[in-house]
């Protein structure tokens, strides 16, 4: 390896000086000599040129040994690591598995980070150019606080843009439509841009023409569209007959103007395949407004501002326009926001990330945590190893092998295991890297796979680092040891020397592991925790169903409650429907705000956290006992019941605190009559599992606006079916129905959390086996030395068990301080997971105890078999063998 | 003797720079010139193959250089044996030798 070096620039430039000295001191002599012979000055020294030849030949063929010499060193030492390795196929693997796991988990984070947080999107010019725009609203919810948003209305869009004439700010909205008619109709991902969108970003078109000012009239939709060169390729089979040709989006006919540069898919991770004008946009047109003047959309803005000109002044001025079109009325925004600018990749951007995607950094420093772990343990293996290897190295010295040698004997082994591991790893990291996508973002299509040049490349150099770190342990092993000490040692290895090194590296890797085991353990109980969430209902048997949302509504509400009227009568008939209820709102779906009041009293109280209002809900009679909600105090609604009204637990203890509250009057508005208290209700979630306690009341109706049933869950598809036809024959024309299921809810909420726990859970226990694995090595190791010892000790009388505490208590040991550290460790990290945390601190002392413990035991475990090994010894043949 | 002078067999100037050094530590210029007295100009070193040859077993960890001051008083590139480099020419003497034996042998069955 040192040899190696000789093919750097530096290197270099000194041996060739160095050979050119070396000749002319040769010339030189030879003139000395031949003019002491009496030849002239000149004759001599033309003769001693000539002797020599021509030095630029031989400088040559000198040259050519230099090359050759490491080549050839090289080659015989991987012959060798290949040999040595061979011998010991186990130990190869392990350390192969190790790394590949090591670096492969790696190599898949950087995958999946690099895509959502580091690279701009494919196919915009000068991406650091531009910036996305923000805004810092104060947060209607805790007040005090601030929440950060991208998302604007397109009023406020036009008054940012109005008030920068001279940047060009784009807006653009992200939909998914059916593309196409009938059972052909696949999915696809939609921008609606402004028309500037692709000249803002600097996105080309290869086919076709850009969006113009024709485009960019906002009274009447203009439907046509760019479609991305993947769509193009996928869908048209890249047909360059495609300009003019009609694609439906959702019914709309859309014609095709042009197709984008190749690599471009939107300026988010979501790949998009058509861009369409932002007139066409449905989600602004909803309300009865025209759909500029609309607040529904949400808008992306991106604004190009040339480097070396600060974004600052179209801050400001953004702010201002801003601040002077709100407050919106009935919106309520607050004069306060100010427009912030961030990097194109919106997960750089200041707001808070995705929940998901913080769960991904933290996994990100778990894998960090492992590569240090599997580097602890490769290293361990190797120093166990190079001292196994120590008499073959003592007599390779002895024969006259420089220590140069042996250290590049031992960089190319460790190379040589880091490189089969990188391999592996690359494996790993596809494979990984797909799997978090599908993991954390699954909605997400992104516009390239997970093994790009980029992650090879960072996982090569992982795995070379790793190659690196590990070839110096045992050179550093080596060159501590001179070569008589070496020898005389392996005369008899009588006493067992303890390395520092060797315990020092199981302390780390035990340390680290106990840490990613503390993250399990706090992952696993937050996901209990938010599993034994009691929401309020019977979430497993519970399904609701009402009329799917469309653009045009037909339907009054009038119409849709007397038709929700007959599907209930209807489904109560149908197998696996156990009860049947109606309700404005299926339960954790919707809610109604009310200004309620109470009869003498100005003010009412409010409850502190996310729901400070008190919300309500219609529902039939059968509601309750359908839902599975109960009737704490008092009675249920009654049909014909009109100004009845049931209260949550929650709603009653802070209207009436210390009182009874049936029989309580609360005012719908203030001037109208008295509506009664007949019943409390048990608390019940809003909307999510986890949320602060909220105040709801519950209405009585004779329609509603949604079917609730509960039924048997494993008839649900049948059950389905028969809902959706039996929505589209009570109301003839409807597109749509929409179908829930509680569990569908409450499994997208718990998602995140399942997926903290199982991604910490497999990096734990990947950490745990290879923690085991370094104990296991490291004391077999120390048994093999000690077998002398072993059998002095069994020949003076020492029993069984007094050898098996003695090899036992020494891996123990160690393992114990690892743990003890560990534990410091993940005390002192712990409020970097904090937040993703729920009903469990990161001091929780069971779960630091549960992981020092485990580790603990392991070690034991992974001790037992040398242990046992160790006191099997026969001192006869412990004490006669070398 | 000829007067023409020999030059050095291939695959024997190595064993014949190992030799030298095994005496003392010499520049390039004193090996050859060595090589030429002691043979009785019998042979004749080329520069051409010599300094080649020297780097290679440099390179291989038979011999280690050094610039010092020669007897001249300018500084000049001393090579040295290893202990790699003992051991090598052992073994090349001892080659040489069942070589050479072999060969006398041949050449003695022939008359």
């Amino acid at each position: 390896m040192g040899r190696l070096l000789n093919s750097f620039p530096w290197r270099r430039r000194h041996m060739e000086s160095d050979l050119a000295r070396e000749l002319a001191y040769h010339v030189d002599r030879r003139t000395d000599d031949l003019v002491r012979s009496g030849m002239s000055e000149r004759d001599a020294r033309r003769q001693a040129e000539l002797e020599m030849g021509r030095p630029t030949q031989i400088a040559e063929e000198v040259r050519d040994t230099w090359r050759w010499a490491w080549l050839e060193h090289l080659t015989r030492d991987l012959q060798h690591a290949t040999r040595t390795l061979a011998r010991s196929p186990g130990f190869a693997v392990m350390i192969i598995v190790t790394i590949a796991l090591g670096v492969g988990a790696n190599g898949a984070m950087f995958s999946f980070l690099d895509r959502l947080f580091v690279r701009a999107p494919d196919g915009v010019t000068a991406p650091a150019e531009l910036h996305r725009f923000w805004v810092q609203d104060h947060d209607r919810h805790n007040p005090g606080k601030y929440m950060v948003y991208t998302s604007f209305r397109y009023p406020q869009y036009e008054v940012i843009a109005a008030a920068n004439p001279e940047t060009s700010i784009a807006a653009y909205d992200t939909d998914q439509l059916r593309l196409g008619i009938g059972d052909d109709a696949t999915n696809v991902n939609v921008a609606w841009v402004s028309p500037n969108y692709f000249a803002t970003l600097g996105v080309g078109i290869v086919l076709g023409r850009h969006f113009g000012p024709e485009e960019a009239r906002v009274e009447t939709p203009t439907p046509v569209a760019i479609i991305s060169h993947d769509l193009w390729k996928r869908q048209f089979g890249s047909d360059s007959g495609v300009i003019g040709r009609a694609i439906h989006l959702s019914k709309t006919k859309f014609t095709i103007v042009g197709v984008a540069a190749p690599s471009f898919t939107g300026v988010n991770v979501n790949a998009m395949d058509v861009f369409a004008p932002i007139n066409n946009d449905p989600a602004g047109g909803q309300l009865g407004q025209p759909w500029y003047k609309s607040f529904n959309a949400s808008l992306g803005l991106i604004a190009r501002v040339p480097s070396g000109t600060s974004i600052d002044p179209v801050l400001v001025r953004s702010t201002t326009a801003y601040r002077h079109m709100s407050p919106i009325p009935g919106f309520g925004f607050d004069t306060a926001a100010t427009i912030l600018a961030g990097p194109i990749v919106e997960a750089r951007g200041p707001g808070d990330p995705q929940r998901e995607v913080a769960i991904g950094l933290r996994v990100a420093g778990v894998a960090l945590v492992l590569l240090l772990v599997a580097c602890a343990n490769v290293a361990t293996l190797l120093l166990v190893r190079a001292t196994q290897q120590k008499r073959e190295i003592a007599l390779r010295l002895a024969l006259g092998a420089t220590r140069g040698r042996i250290y590049a004997q031992a960089f190319t082994e460790s190379a040589l295991l880091a490189t089969a591991g990188g391999v592996v790893a690359i494996g790993l990291s596809w494979w990984g890297g797909t799997a978090l996508r599908k993991l954390l973002l699954p909605n997400i299509r992104f516009a390239t796979g997970a093994l790009d040049l980029r992650v090879v490349g960072v996982t090569i150099a992982i795995a070379v680092i790793v190659g690196l770190v590990n070839g110096i342990a045992p050179v550093m092993l080596a060159r501590r040891r001179s070569v008589i000490e070496a020898m005389k040692g392996s005369q008899r290895d009588g006493m067992y020397q303890r390395s520092v090194l060797r315990s020092s590296l199981l302390v780390v890797q035990t340390a680290l592991s106990v840490v990613l085991i503390v993250g399990s353990g706090l992952f696993v109980r937050s996901l209990g925790n938010v599993r034994a969430i009691r929401v309020g209902y019977d979430v497993d048997s519970v399904v609701f169903a009402l009329p799917g949302y469309s653009n045009d509504e037909r339907f009054s509400f009038t119409e849709v409650g007397q038709a929700i009227v007959r599907i209930e009568e209807r489904m109560a008939t149908e197998p696996g429907v156990i009860a049947t209820a109606r309700a404005n709102s299926g339960p954790m779906f919707g809610w109604t705000s009310f200004r309620i009041a109470l009869p003498g009293q100005d003010s009412l109280p409010r409850l502190s956290g996310d729901n400070p209002y008190p919300q309500s809900n219609n529902i039939s009679e059968s509601f309750v006992a359908t839902v599975g909600m109960r009737i704490v105090s008092g009675r249920n609604l009654r049909k014909g019941d009109s100004h009845a009204v049931l209260v949550n637990e929650t709603m009653a203890q802070t209207f009436w605190p210390g009182q009874n509250p049936l029989g309580k009057c609360i005012l719908l508005d203030k001037a109208g009559a008295c509506t009664e208290v007949v019943g409390v209700v048990n608390n019940a979630h809003r909307f999510t599992m986890i949320e602060t306690p909220s105040m709801n009341f519950y209405l009585p109706t004779d329609g509603g606006q949604s079917v609730v049933l509960r039924i048997d869950p494993a008839r649900w598809p049948a059950i389905a079916a028969r809902l959706r036809q039996e929505f589209k024959a009570a109301l003839p024309g409807l597109e749509t129905v929409t179908l829930r299921r509680m569990t569908d809810n409450i499994d997208r909420e718990l998602r995140p959390w399942r997926l903290g726990a199982s991604l910490f859970v497999a990096f734990g226990l990947l950490a745990l086996v290879t923690a085991a694995i370094g104990v296991y090595s490291v004391i077999a190791y120390a048994v093999s030395q000690r077998t002398h010892e072993m059998g002095i000790r069994m020949a003076l009388g020492a029993r069984l068990s007094d050898v098996l505490r003695l090899v036992l208590g020494e891996g123990v040991k160690v393992v114990a301080i690892g743990a003890v550290l560990g534990v410091g460790i993940a005390l002192a990290l712990g409020k970097l997971v904090a937040s993703l945390l729920y009903g469990v601190t990161p001091k929780d002392p069971v779960v630091l105890a549960t992981a020092a413990l485990t580790l603990i035991l392991v070690g034991i475990l992974a001790a037992l078999t040398p242990a046992i090994r160790a006191s099997r010894v026969d001192p006869v043949n412990a004490l006669r063998t070398d | 003797m000829a007067s023409e002078r020999f030059p050095i067999p291939q695959g024997t100037l190595d064993m014949l720079i190992l030799q030298t050094l095994s005496k003392a530590p010499a520049h390039g210029y004193a090996i050859a010139q060595h090589l030429e007295f002691i043979s009785r100009d019998t042979v004749r070193v080329n520069q051409g193959s010599l300094y080649p040859a020297l780097h290679r077993l440099e390179q291989r960890g038979w011999l280690k250089a050094e610039w010092r001051n020669s007897e001249t008083g300018r500084e000049a590139k001393f090579y040295a044996l290893t202990r790699a480099g003992h051991k090598q020419l052992a073994i090349e003497k001892e080659s040489w030798d069942r070589l050479s034996v072999a060969v006398k042998l041949i050449f003695e069955e022939g008359t």
